[in-house]
């Protein structure tokens, strides 16, 4: 039985990440060849597999989950800070929105001196990178009532969409808004480290409308990151002499 | 490593931040307030993506 409220913010943080190290592979192909950015590309793909597995294994342990919740919950908030703030300071434009035609040509530019072991060590270091972020995610979606098959479920499914589309089109996806899911994605990342650390700490009498409180964190955060967007787009970028 | 690292923790604005956070979160719940950090943790998350948005 898949969550969706678990399979959604999944599937958009592994959307965006995908996008990016699929940006990295698509350039590195056109330098080493597909078959040696796609192998570069899996063996970074199994190893984000090995350590998924393994995160699974280690939580049917029998660890205190307080603890676990608390862990991973300080990790969301310290990933979901990160991507608010960045989506925030590009929509109040204090920040150049993500561009996937100027990443692609910057590795390829890395990449002029055509070393076959270095284009390869680009295209799984990117995978993996991006992929350790979706990892985290699974991770930390798939500990909330083991919903591991609703995570891990929805990351794969992005991949084969990411892939697919990829492939039709041949070019960096550029038409991804990726600045919108990245505000989304964290606006939900940030409601669920905020409920799980306080929850772990205080027990779950703190929140006061019980679970119901994490969706009224997600409409908080949205709406507060958009008012924040607002406000940051009418005030002088810092350091900016008047 | 260090992108592994940037990767999992990001730099040290982002982990400022949070540190704040977390200790508002444990001063809060140990010194029995914690139904008052329910409401005020959320607007100090805010408070820390406003101002690593601006800087």
């Amino acid at each position: 039985m898949i969550d969706w409220t678990i399979a959604i913010p999944a599937f958009l943080t592994a959307s965006v990440e995908w996008v990016e190290a699929f940006t990295i592979v698509l350039a590195v192909s056109l330098s080493i060849g597909w078959v040696g950015a796609v192998g570069a590309a899996v063996s970074a793909l199994a190893t984000l597999g090995v350590m998924t597995v393994a995160t699974g294994g280690v939580l049917h342990l029998g660890f205190d989950l307080d603890w676990i919740q608390l862990v991973i919950g300080v990790f969301l908030l310290l990933f979901g800070v990160r991507w608010m703030a960045k989506a925030v300071a590009r929509q109040a434009g204090l920040k150049s929105l993500h561009n996937e035609a100027a990443e692609f040509a910057e590795t390829r530019a890395l990449l002029a001196r055509g070393d076959w072991h270095a284009a390869w060590l680009i295209a799984f270091k990117g995978v993996l990178l991006e992929g350790l972020e979706v990892w985290l995610v699974v991770a930390a979606l798939g500990l909330k009532g083991n919903q591991w098959f609703s995570s891990a479920g929805a990351a794969i499914a992005a991949l084969a969409v990411v892939a697919v589309a990829g492939l039709l089109i041949r070019a960096p996806l550029q038409r991804v808004p990726e600045n919108a899911i990245k505000f989304v994605v964290g606006t939900m990342i940030l409601a669920f480290g905020t409920f799980w650390t306080l929850e772990a700490l205080g027990g779950a009498d703190v929140w006061p409308f019980s679970d119901w409180s994490l969706l009224g964190l997600v409409a908080f955060y949205f709406c507060g990151g958009l008012g924040l967007s607002a406000l940051l787009r009418k005030q002088p970028k810092p350091g900016v002499a008047l | 490593m260090r992108a592994f690292f940037k990767t999992l923790f990001g730099d040290a604005w982002n982990l400022s931040a949070v540190a704040a956070v977390m200790t508002a979160e444990i001063a809060l719940t140990q010194t029995g307030n914690g139904t008052i950090a329910a409401w005020l943790i959320p607007l100090l998350v805010l408070a820390s993506v406003a101002w690593l948005a601006r800087y």
